[in-house]
This record gives structure tokens, C-alpha cells and sequence, in this order.
């Protein structure tokens, strides 16, 4: 196997890794190793036919031999041989085939032994046998009485051949008359062996055939053999190559380019496969089918993607549209009511994910009637969004049609609501009605979070009120309404779960502690900045952690009625009534109370002036009293508007205080008395009307 | 307002309670014109007035008159700071007595 994936390799590894390459290799290899396999299976089957053959061949010439020789005429060779062998004295004998030992048989070369010998060179030439042996065995040895070769030469009569003991085989053939086929260090030979019974025993007719020939011969064949098989092989692998090239190969380079088409190619409506043209009628075409068709399948179901993607997108596009219309339907404009002075609001909604649950919302309901709203809707997402838009609509429609109760409110937007859930889904509510005149705050709480409270000049705490039961749950729930007083400067903050239930990376709650902690953390910020500082707070603590719920917050600060009005009578009668209508704002700013007398002197004094003279030429009139009470600084500030005759008191000659008690004038003395008391005095006509103000800070 | 006139020997005590303004300085003023010829000495107690504005100073001023005029006399007493700031604003600190 390739080390290296087929992308890293160059043009050569290709080749030497590609199908054709593998499989030329491969049917070669098979050639090699079917040419040997046969070379050696003919080379046992010849050599086994030799050797057959040539036992046979043996074995008959010796028993030719056996029947063509005198017996009587061996038998004296037999007799003699022995006695000559016999009468050999112990060094002699011991000596074998030295000159004295052969001398000794000598006396065997009579006249018939030649004749003999004759006889059995003809048949040795005849029979192309390289020699044949008369002679008999003696323990291991054996003794030559004739010999002769095809060549011509003899052994001696009495020549000995010693047989070893690794030539048992020999020994076997001579005992027991079969013939074998040897092989002694290169040399191939075949004995063939007949027993001649004769009077004075029997004799050993041993032929002898030479295969050295035969085996080299053999061995040339077999090389011819092997390579004209492997030639004839390696032809027959490159044809079955090239055939296997055609029908294989070139149909899976065919898709394999198709694959590699189909992925550069970034339109899957473009088929590569389907344009493939193989009709091999085997797997491979099969694959080449399921491919085409595989191809169309993704091509469909790419344009069902593409179709879905569409839709998503449209409904991404409509999300993003129900997500304005919501945030449109909350008030989100600031300051949201810059003509009303007593007090400030602001809120702010921060949704996890594009339409939530929760909302706030606040709306007058008349003018001395603001009502605050802050809820969170059970479950997220558009369900919670259409729910949530379902509840602001009736709270608002409850709230303002003059109940100004909110339990009561409440009871009966739970009512509504109940008898139009089929999903069960709730809502937790906090509503607050605020006489803003007075800064009686009315709320109640339907399962909501409690509100946190902040005096003028304390810390944020929060108020343990009386929770009623989720809107939603079950009808006729009732819920309780109690009051709160807001006085100048005092403020409070609503919100939702989001903030005390955030969540950081280590799964701890921002919770109740850090909110009021972070709602105290400067004094001085306004509702914006402080619902900004807030939410910086929170965000600080979740840091990268994901979030789950809707922050949303509501703040609101007091400060009172800032201009109040009293138009009444100018008659000095009245004057008890103006001077408790502006003590009550003064008290409201903590006025200490020597600068209260110096207000209410003030009072008498200009308002007996506007009641004595303003209105002098006519039936009378009315006097507006216009009070501005400030915070930071406090100050108030109290205009006198009367519709008389214009004249500007401030005109009139300061009177002569240094007199002696005689000469001194009443007159003018409370105008004086005024400017001094006073910081401010100013006097201006204005549409026909004198307005006279005074402002004094404490 | 509420005005307290006890006399004794020729001495006249006036105790004038809470406020002594516009509306009620003409009650004060008629409180004491009656009987002023009979008193050579006055004495306003001022100790439970809140304050006084130029409608009482008024009042306080013709009363000095009329006893300068006969060669009798009149007392301030009790001003609380209000009260006697008011007096010093407008001079009258200088020709009243003051207790």
C-alpha cells in the first residue's frame, strides 16, 4: 500500500500505483509462479518416466545376460574365483586391488574368459549399457570376475569394489535382485541386477546405464520450457491487461473524472454522472447507474434546500418585522413625556431573541394618572411575543377606561385573559398607577418581582409586596392594591426575571444583592443612566455566557408637582387658602420654617395688594397663584397673576424707614418688606395680565 | 389669629396667637383702638406669634402714634427671629421698644 494519499503523488506514482500497473504486476507475478509450478511438475513427471525406463531397460539386460551365459561355464569362474579369494593370505586380502591382489586372480584369463567378455560387450553395445558386472558379494564387498564397459575397458578379474554404508541402496539391489535409479555427487546412473543360480552358487549380473546424458539433456529442455511458458504468459498478461484496461479501468477513470467534474462544479443542477456512457453490463455500470442517480437525488434535494432556505429567509424577514411591530407597540421614545415636569420614566427592553415576552409599558390615563406596566410572559419566541402583545392591549385597555385600581384591573384582565388561553400560557404583572398630583403610587403585583423603592436621598430596597397569582392561571383570581407615597425626588425601579436571574459562566445568578447594589451604586444618575448602569452590571457579570431571558427595566423618579396652580378670588379672605396651597409644597421640599413665615408674609403682602387695588375700578376678579418648587437647588418660585389694571408695584418709592415714628407712611412698606425677604422680585405684563414672582431659595 | 387683651393699672397686655396678617390685622386693629384713650402703657406679647406682616406693622405703627401723641408708651415682647428680622428690615426696630 501507498504510504502517501493518491493527491500528494506525481505523475510516475500514479502510474506505478494505478489499476493497470497493479494488475499487469499481478498477472505476472501469477505467470512466474504458474511456469514454475509446471517446470517442476513436468521435471518430477519426466524424471520419474527416466527412471522407470531405465530400471526396466537394466533389469531386462541382466536377465538377458543370465539366460545368453553358460552356467557351468560361470560356475567355474564362481569355484575358482572363491578358491583364489579364499587363498589369499590376510595382508593380501586386506590390500585390496593392489598389483599382488589383482596378480593373484590372474589365472582366471583362460581362453573362454575373453569369450565372455565378448558376449558381454555385445550386449553392453547393444543395449548402449555403460557397463556390465559379473561377480558375486562378499559382506560389503563385491568381486569382479567379468567387467566390461561400452568404451572397451575392463577391471581385472578379482577387482573389489568396496561398497559404503551410505550405499546400502546398492547393497539392497544386489541382495534382492530390483533395480535402481542413483545419483552419486552429480552423477545419475541406473543398476539393474539378475541372481545366475549356478552348482558353485550364484552370481550378481549387474548392469550398469549412465543417465548423466539423459539428465542434461532433461535440464536444457526444461529451461527452453520455462521460458518459452513465461514469454507466452507474459504475452497472454498483456492482452488480458489491455482487455482489462478497456473494460474496467477506462470505465472507472470515466467516473472518477465524473466525481471529480461533479465536485469542482458548484451548480448541482449540472449531472456528470448521468453523462457517463458505460454499457459494460457489470458492476461497474451498475455503480455508474446508482451514481447518475444518486446525483439527481442530491440535485433535488439541493433545490428543497434552497426552497427551505427561502422560506427561512422569509420567515427570518417576517420575524424581523414582527420584532419592530413589537418594539413599536412599547413606548420607546424618550423622554416620553417631555412636557410633564414632575416626573421622569424610562425603559428599556433587551431581548435574547428576536421577538420576546416580556414588556413594560406606561401611558397616561388622565392627566393626573400614569400608569406603569411591567410583565414577563411565560416562554419565549414568537408564542410569548403574540401572548405578550395579547395582555399589553387589555391591560391597557383595562387601565384605562377610569377603574384606577389596579387589583381591580388586574382581576379583570385576568378574567379576559383566562377565558381566551387554549394554551394555558400566563403572565407575571406589575402595574402602578401614579396620582402624579400627590405621588400616591397604587400598584398591585399578579406574580411579578418585587419593586425597588428609593426615597429621596436613600438606598434602593425592595418592596416585599403582596403577590396575587399569574394572570392567566385561573379566573376570579383577586388582587391586592396597595399604596405606596411618592415624594419629590423619590423614585422606583421594575423589571423583569432577565435581570436577577442572568446567568455567568459559572452558573451563578446575578440576583437580588448585586441589583440593588449596582441600583445604588451612584445617587446622582438619572432613570437613564441608572437603567444603563444597570445593564452594564448585568452584562459585566455574564460576560461571554449565553443568555436565556428578556432583560427588561422600568424606572421612574418623583419630584412632585412642580407647578401648581390655584386661581381664586382676589379677596384677602382667600389668603389662608393660598398660603396653605403653597405650604404644602414647601413642606413636600422640607422648607425649613423661618423661610415658610417669610413665604407667607410675602403672600399676604402681595396678595393683599393684588386683592386691595388690582381690581379697584372694577366688580372684582381672580388671581392665579403659580408655584414652582425646585430640588437642586431648592427654590420655590410663586408668580401672582391678576387681570387688573396694569401697575407695577416695584415702581412705587421705597419708604423712608430711618423716620421717626411720626413721620412714617404705611405704604409701600409690604413690597419693601418683600424685596428684602425675598431673593427675587420681578414683575412683568404680559397678555393684558400683571404677573408678579417672587422666588426664594433655602 | 387669636388676641388676648388683659388691662391693669392703667397697663394694657395685648397676646396675639398665631398669624397676624392681611386678613385678620383690621380684628387686631379694633381689638386695640378700644379702650386706648383709658392706657398710657401697651404691651404685646408676641411670644406664640408666628409672624407679622405689614398689615400688622401698620397697626403696630398707628398704636406707637397715638401713644406718642399722649405721652404713653409701648412694648414689644417675645419676637421670635422672624419677627424681630422683620422689624430690623423695616426700620422699626429703631422706634419700637423692644423687651
Amino acid at each position: 500500500m501507498p504510504k502517501k494519499s493518491v493527491r500528494e503523488m506525481n505523475f510516475f506514482e500514479r502510474m506505478h500505483y494505478s489499476l493497470s500497473s497493479k494488475m499487469f504486476h499481478t498477472i505476472l507475478m501469477f505467470s512466474i509462479i504458474l511456469s514454475l509450478v509446471a517446470v517442476s511438475f513436468g521435471f518430477f513427471l519426466y524424471t520419474r518416466a527416466i527412471r522407470n525406463r531405465y530400471a526396466d531397460k537394466a533389469y531386462t539386460l541382466s536377465a538377458n545376460v543370465s539366460l545368453a551365459l553358460d552356467k557351468d561355464l560361470i560356475a567355474n569362474y564362481i569355484t575358482e574365483t572363491k578358491k583364489i579369494y579364499v587363498g589369499l593370505d590376510q595382508n593380501t586380502k586386506e590390500d585390496i586391488n593392489s598389483a599382488s591382489y589383482l596378480n593373484s586372480f590372474k589365472r582366471l584369463k583362460d581362453e573362454n574368459y575373453d569369450k565372455v567378455l565378448s558376449l558381454l560387450e555385445e550386449f553392453a553395445t547393444k543395449n548402449e549399457a555403460d557397463s556390465i558386472i559379473i561377480g558375486y558379494g562378499v559382506n560389503n564387498k563385491f568381486i569382479n570376475i567379468f567387467s566390461v564397459n561400452k568404451d572397451g575397458l575392463v577391471n581385472e578379474p578379482g577387482f573389489t569394489q568396496v561398497i559404503e554404508e551410505e550405499q546400502q541402496n546398492i547393497i539392497e539391489t544386489l541382495n534382492q535382485n530390483i533395480p535402481i535409479f542413483n545419483v552419486q555427487s552429480d552423477n545419475f546412473y541406473c543398476l539393474g541386477n539378475t541372481f545366475l543360480n549356478t552348482s558353485a552358487g550364484s552370481a550378481s549380473i549387474v548392469t550398469y546405464f549412465s543417465l548423466n546424458d539423459v539428465v542434461r539433456l532433461s535440464r536444457a529442455f526444461l529451461l527452453q520450457y520455462f521460458i518459452v511458458l513465461f514469454v507466452v504468459t507474459a504475452i497472454i498478461d498483456y492482452f488480458i491487461v489491455r482487455k482489462m484496461k478497456k473494460t474496467v479501468v477506462k470505465p472507472i477513470v470515466a467516473l472518477n473524472e465524473a466525481a471529480r467534474d461533479y465536485m469542482m462544479d458548484n451548480d448541482y443542477n449540472v449531472m456528470h454522472f448521468s453523462n457517463v456512457d458505460i454499457h459494460s453490463g457489470d458492476e461497474i455500470e451498475s455503480l455508474a447507474l446508482i451514481m447518475s442517480d444518486m446525483e439527481k437525488k442530491i440535485a433535488k434535494h439541493v433545490q428543497d434546500i434552497v426552497k427551505i432556505n427561502g422560506e427561512k429567509e422569509k420567515m427570518g424577514a417576517e420575524l424581523n418585522v414582527a420584532s419592530q411591530i413589537q418594539e413599536g407597540m412599547l413606548p420607546n421614545i424618550f423622554p416620553a413625556f417631555p412636557d410633564r415636569s414632575e416626573f421622569e420614566i424610562y425603559a428599556s427592553m433587551h431581548t435574547a431573541k428576536e421577538v420576546g415576552g416580556d414588556f413594560y409599558d406606561f401611558f397616561l390615563i388622565d392627566d393626573d394618572h400614569l400608569a406603569t406596566v411591567i410583565a414577563d410572559v411565560s416562554g419565549k419566541g414568537i408564542p410569548a411575543a403574540l401572548f405578550m402583545m395579547a395582555s399589553k392591549i387589555v391591560i391597557n385597555n383595562l387601565s384605562t377606561i377610569g377603574i384606577n385600581d389596579p387589583g381591580e384591573i388586574l382581576r379583570e384582565v385576568n378574567n379576559r385573559i383566562v377565558k381566551n388561553n387554549p394554551v394555558e400560557m400566563f403572565v407575571t404583572v406589575w402595574l402602578g398607577i401614579l396620582e402624579i398630583s400627590t405621588g400616591k403610587l397604587k400598584a398591585a403585583n399578579a406574580g411579578h418581582e418585587y419593586p425597588c423603592l428609593c426615597k429621596s436621598g436613600g438606598k434602593y430596597e425592595m418592596v416585599k409586596d403582596k403577590h396575587g397569582l399569574v394572570i392567566g392561571g385561573i379566573e376570579n383570581c383577586k388582587y391586592q392594591t396597595y399604596e405606596l407615597q411618592l415624594n419629590p425626588g423619590d423614585s422606583f425601579f421594575v423589571y423583569t426575571d432577565g435581570v436577577p436571574e442572568a446567568t455567568n459562566a459559572k452558573n451563578e445568578l446575578f440576583g437580588n444583592e448585586r441589583l440593588l447594589s449596582a441600583l445604588n451604586d451612584d445617587p446622582s444618575y438619572s432613570v437613564v443612566e441608572l437603567l444603563d448602569h444597570v445593564k452594564e452590571r448585568v452584562d459585566g457579570f455574564v460576560k461571554e455566557a449565553p443568555r436565556f431571558d428578556d432583560i427588561t427595566m422600568l424606572a421612574l423618579r418623583y419630584f412632585g408637582k412642580e407647578t401648581d396652580e390655584l386661581t381664586i378670588d382676589a379677596n384677602i379672605e382667600n389668603i389662608p387658602t393660598v398660603t396653605a396651597f403653597v405650604d404644602k409644597k414647601l413642606e413636600a421640599l422640607n422648607c425649613p420654617e423661618k423661610v415658610q413665615r417669610q413665604i407667607a408674609i410675602a403672600i399676604d403682602e402681595l396678595f393683599s395688594n393684588v386683592a386691595k387695588y388690582a381690581y379697584r375700578d372694577s366688580d372684582g376678579g381672580n388671581i392665579t397663584v403659580r408655584v414652582k418648587g425646585e430640588e437642586n437647588p431648592k427654590s420655590i418660585t410663586i408668580s401672582f397673576i391678576d387681570n387688573g389694571k396694569e401697575f407695577n408695584p416695584l415702581d412705587n418709592k421705597e419708604p423712608d424707614i430711618s423716620l421717626a415714628a411720626e413721620d412714617r407712611e404705611i405704604g409701600g412698606l409690604g413690597i419693601y418688606l418683600v424685596k428684602k425677604t425675598m431673593d427675587d422680585i420681578s414683575y412683568e405684563y404680559v397678555n393684558n395680565q400683571n404677573v408678579l414672582t417672587i422666588k426664594k431659595g433655602f | 389669629m387669636n388676641v388676648t387683651k388683659t388691662i391693669s393699672d392703667g397697663k394694657e397686655l395685648v397676646k396675639v396667637e398665631g398669624r397676624l396678617d392681611s386678613v385678620n390685622a383690621s380684628q387686631l386693629e379694633a381689638s386695640v383702638k378700644e379702650g386706648l384713650d383709658e392706657i398710657s402703657e401697651l404691651e404685646f406679647d408676641f411670644s406664640k406669634l408666628d409672624y407679622i406682616s405689614s398689615a400688622g406693622l401698620r397697626i403696630l405703627l398707628s398704636t406707637l402714634k397715638s401713644l406718642n401723641a399722649k405721652g404713653g408708651s409701648m412694648y414689644l415682647s417675645g419676637c421670635n427671629d422672624t419677627i424681630l428680622e422683620i422689624l430690623e428690615v423695616t426700620g422699626f426696630k429703631d422706634i419700637l421698644n423692644i423687651r
